[in-house]
Parts: structure tokens; C-alpha cells; sequence
């Protein structure tokens, strides 16, 4: 369990400029496979951040499943809808800055990852997990997260540091 | 099995049935064969590579294979794209209408004669459209918008079909983007059409017969009669060679190309001033005659033969723009790949 992570574009798309606090991540998770949306990443991109990450596509979903999700959630891109898929399916969890892809992630059962003790949903979790983990402090966090925010990037709210 | 289902309705309604061609072009664009034993959701990549949609086109793809008047697959042509657009902006709207943003419509006016020069001419007089001037493309898409019958215009292979009419709820028409924009009124006024006779018991070439002459009715009302009939006669005055390129010249620069000179033939036809042996020569002039222009200088040329363009209905996009989701799925709601694929460049005429 929790050997796969997907990670919502939306988390991508926040770090781009950021990519050392991603990459620290992903170092803390070396033993984990990483996943992200292969269309998006190329249409948008993140390159650059997928270099330690594992690019699928629908191929690597069964059509049921995807129409499953999609049928019951409309409101979701085929990218989330992918990655919730391929979660599900390879019993793996999901993190999203997305609002109805999280709910949706927590209806499934597949949101937030549980990651050394920590729940970690999205570019905040994360922000949040390096401190705990040690790799970052708080001002570097907070300066982080004004930064994205700046730049108008997909950021829940404040609230969710907690 | 609803998945499998789902791509049998896909081999359909694209390939006529054909599997090995399905596979064969699968093959090319993804690298390998399409699993059948266990499918995948690949088929949502290969439409998105080949049509530039997202998965939407193929949820409500029965139900748009159902609703259409082309009830039988057998009707259906093969390689047309028409009924991906169509489902996709069938479950768009289904969508927005779940969340309380659009409210579904129909049409109120409902043949009672059959006589589809009747039919236009109380459809005129019930919505307050002109019966003195063209009914243009612009005017008669209002009607029906501001009565949330959305009016889309998305690049169909327009050698199948210049547009289609979803005559269930929520109602709503989708023409050929690439269609010539004269032409986009007659052929906006033939879906209307298609929604007047929705409930008459007449067979599918009788319904698109009196499609036909309601749309040439419509957009042509009586008052302009004498105005094209007196076009026609001059323009039959000049030179056997010319008097085509003339007549098209004539009712271009009168009716600000509104109309389509075929259209205003037709017209003429239906009303019993030309007999069918003339009519059908002249048309087969003028449908040829406006090949030959590819890169024009004059105006009127270049406006006669523009095309309609890609657009949205104004409704639709505020809609789509207050739902609450993701920029992705506001992009495929908003069909912004084919846009950004330049399909959306055949816009002769940017309607929004």
C-alpha cells in the first residue's frame, strides 16, 4: 500500500519555478514510484520536474475504471480522472491541489498520502512535510508558498497549513 | 460490459463496424494494437490525438447515436466527427444543467400545417423576425439563444454534415465550422427546422425536404421576393457565360452576403417563378464558380466565400467560466484544443 503516489499537474504546475522544494521531495520518497499525467506534463511544460517521475497516460488504466470516475464525476479533466484511475487500481494514493479532485480522492479513499506519519494532500503537505522532515524551515516555507501564490498559481488556502 | 460497449459504439460510428481499419490507424498513431480482451482507456488518448476531444465525446455517445434524427448506425458516415462533437457538447450541457447554470429549452412553435412556407411564415410572425428583409444568420441564432437553444459552431467534416439538431433536452444545434458563412443562415434556419417537424410522423427525406424549404422561407421571406426575382433577371440579361458569377455578384452586395445566392435561387424555385431544370442548372454554376476563388482581392468574394468559423454561444462560456473547476476541464469545455490547433482559423467572421 502507498507504494505509488500520483501527483496532480496542479501540484506540478505550482513547483515549477520552485523545482528544489519538489525535488527534495522526491528525494525523501526515492523508495516510492512517483506518477504523474504524461499529456499535461508535455503540454504545459514540466519537463523539467518529471525527471524522477513516472509519466502515464489512459493506456495505463483500464477503460472501465476511467468511465467509473468520470461517469460519477464529471466535473474532473481526463488528467485527474487518469490519476485517480491508475490509484485506484494499483492501490496507490493521490495528491492534488484541486478542490473536487481531492474530494473526490477522499471519496475513493486514495487522498491524502500518508507519508512518514504525515498526511500529505498537496503543495502545502508537501511544504509542510520538508519542515517535518527537517530539509527546510518555516520561514523558507512560508516565503515558498507567498512566492507561488504571487505568481498566481493553484494553491489551496492558508488554512490547510494548520 | 459498458466500456467495451462504449468502443464497439466508437468502431461504429467511425469505422462503419470496420475493426481491422480502427486497429490498423490505432496502430499508427499509438504504436501498438488496441487490446479488446482487456481495453484500456488508450481510446481516450487516440481521440483526443486524432479529433482533439477528451473522453467527454464518447460518455454520451449512445444517446447521442439515439437522439439524432439518424437513428441507424447504417446512416452514419464513416470517418465523420460529427457525433464526438456532438457528445461532447451534449455532456457539457448536461453538466452546466446539473449545476444549475443553463436551463434546458425547447422550442415553442410546433408545425400544425406541414406547409413549411406557412410554417416560416408564422415562425416569422411568432418571434418577431423580419419579413421584409434576410433573415440572417445572426438574427434567427439570437431567437433561439436568448430562448437557451445554444447555437455551436465546431469544425464537423462538413462533407457529412453541415449541422445537426439535438432534438432532446437540453436542445441545441452544432453547424459545420467550415461551412461557407452565406450559407450559415439557411443552414441554422434547416436545424430549426428539424425542431418545428421534430414531433410530425413523416419519414427522415420527407423531414429534410420540408427542412429544406422552411429554412429557404425563412431566411428569404415573401417581402424580398420581387427584389431577387428582379436580381435574377438582370443578372439573365448579361452574357450566357457570365450571368452566374453576376447573379452571385447581385445578391452579395445587396444582402451584405447574408444569404447564399443558391439560397435566393431556391427561393425562386419554391415559389414556382423559375421550373427545376433551371434551377438546378444555375446552382450547379454558382456551386462551382465559388471554387475557383481560393485567395480573392475583392470583398464581396472574400466574403462570400468565408467561412462560418469556430464559436461558442456567449451563454455557454459564462457558464463554463462560473463552474468550479479546473483550468484542464475548463479548457476541454471550451474545445480549446481545437481552437489552439488553428481549426479555429477558418473564422471568416469572429461571431463572439
Amino acid at each position: 500500500m502507498l507504494d505509488i503516489i500520483c501527483i496532480d499537474t496542479t501540484i506540478l504546475v505550482n513547483f515549477k519555478e520552485e523545482e528544489k522544494f519538489f525535488f527534495m521531495f522526491l528525494e525523501k520518497l526515492s523508495e516510492k514510484t512517483k506518477v504523474a499525467y504524461r499529456e499535461e506534463v508535455e503540454r504545459l511544460g514540466l519537463q523539467k520536474l518529471s525527471d524522477n517521475l513516472t509519466l502515464i497516460d489512459e493506456e495505463s488504466v483500464s477503460f472501465e475504471e476511467f468511465l467509473k470516475i468520470k461517469t460519477s464525476f464529471p466535473q474532473l479533466d481526463d488528467g485527474e480522472t487518469c490519476l485517480i484511475a491508475y490509484a485506484v487500481e494499483k492501490k496507490g494514493c493521490f495528491m492534488s491541489d484541486d478542490k473536487k479532485a481531492r474530494k473526490v480522492g477522499k471519496r475513493k479513499n486514495i487522498f491524502p498520502c500518508c507519508l512518514k506519519k504525515l498526511e500529505v494532500g498537496g503543495t502545502l503537505g508537501i511544504l509542510r512535510f520538508l519542515v517535518k522532515c527537517g530539509k527546510i524551515d518555516c520561514k523558507e516555507a512560508k516565503s515558498c508558498c507567498e512566492r507561488i501564490k504571487q505568481r498566481g498559481n493553484y494553491l489551496p488556502s492558508c488554512s490547510l497549513l494548520g | 460490459m459498458k466500456a467495451l460497449q462504449i468502443v464497439k459504439d466508437f468502431i461504429k460510428v467511425a469505422y462503419g463496424g470496420d475493426k481491422n481499419r480502427f486497429q490498423k490507424e490505432y496502430k499508427a498513431l499509438m504504436g501498438k494494437e488496441y487490446s479488446f480482451e482487456s481495453p484500456s482507456a488508450g481510446i481516450v488518448v487516440f481521440l483526443r490525438k486524432k479529433w482533439g476531444l477528451s473522453s467527454d465525446a464518447l460518455l454520451r455517445l449512445p444517446e447521442v447515436i439515439e437522439g439524432v434524427k439518424n437513428r441507424n448506425f447504417r446512416h452514419l458516415k464513416n470517418k465523420s466527427n460529427a457525433y464526438f462533437l456532438v457528445s461532447s457538447v451534449l455532456n457539457f450541457l448536461k453538466l452546466l444543467e446539473k449545476e444549475e447554470l443553463i436551463s434546458a429549452n425547447r422550442l415553442d412553435y410546433k408545425s400544425q400545417s406541414l406547409d413549411p412556407k406557412l410554417d416560416a411564415e408564422r415562425f416569422i410572425e411568432f418571434y418577431g423576425l423580419s419579413k421584409d428583409e434576410i433573415n440572417s444568420f445572426e438574427k434567427i441564432r439570437e431567437i433561439l439563444e436568448e430562448r437557451d437553444i445554444f447555437v455551436f459552431s465546431l469544425p464537423i467534416n462538413h462533407s457529412f454534415h453541415e449541422g445537426i439538431v439535438y432534438v432532446k433536452s437540453p436542445v441545441f444545434i452544432v453547424l459545420s465550422s467550415y461551412i461557407r458563412y452565406p450559407k450559415a443562415s439557411f443552414s441554422l434556419a434547416h436545424e430549426v427546422g428539424h425542431l418545428v417537424y421534430s414531433g410530425v410522423n413523416v419519414g427522415s427525406g420527407e423531414e429534410e425536404r420540408l427542412a429544406d424549404k422552411f429554412a429557404t422561407h425563412l431566411v428569404v421571406p415573401d417581402g424580398v421576393l420581387d427584389l431577387v426575382k428582379s436580381l435574377k433577371s438582370k443578372a439573365s440579361r448579361i452574357s450566357y457565360k457570365n450571368r452566374f458569377f453576376i447573379f452571385a455578384s447581385l445578391i452579395c452586395k445587396e444582402f451584405d452576403c447574408k444569404v447564399a445566392p443558391e439560397v435566393a435561387l431556391a427561393k425562386l424555385f419554391y415559389c414556382g417563378e423559375i421550373n427545376y431544370p433551371e434551377f438546378e442548372k444555375w446552382r450547379k454554376k454558382l456551386l462551382t464558380i465559388q471554387k475557383r476563388y481560393k485567395n480573392p482581392k475583392v470583398s464581396w468574394i472574400k466574403k462570400w466565400i468565408s467561412s462560418l468559423g469556430v464559436s461558442l454561444p456567449k451563454k455557454y462560456k459564462e457558464a463554463v467560466d462560473k463552474l468550479n473547476v479546473s483550468p484542464s476541464r475548463k479548457e476541454e469545455m471550451l474545445f480549446a484544443r481545437i481552437l489552439n490547433s488553428g481549426a479555429g482559423e477558418v473564422a471568416g467572421h469572429n461571431l463572439h
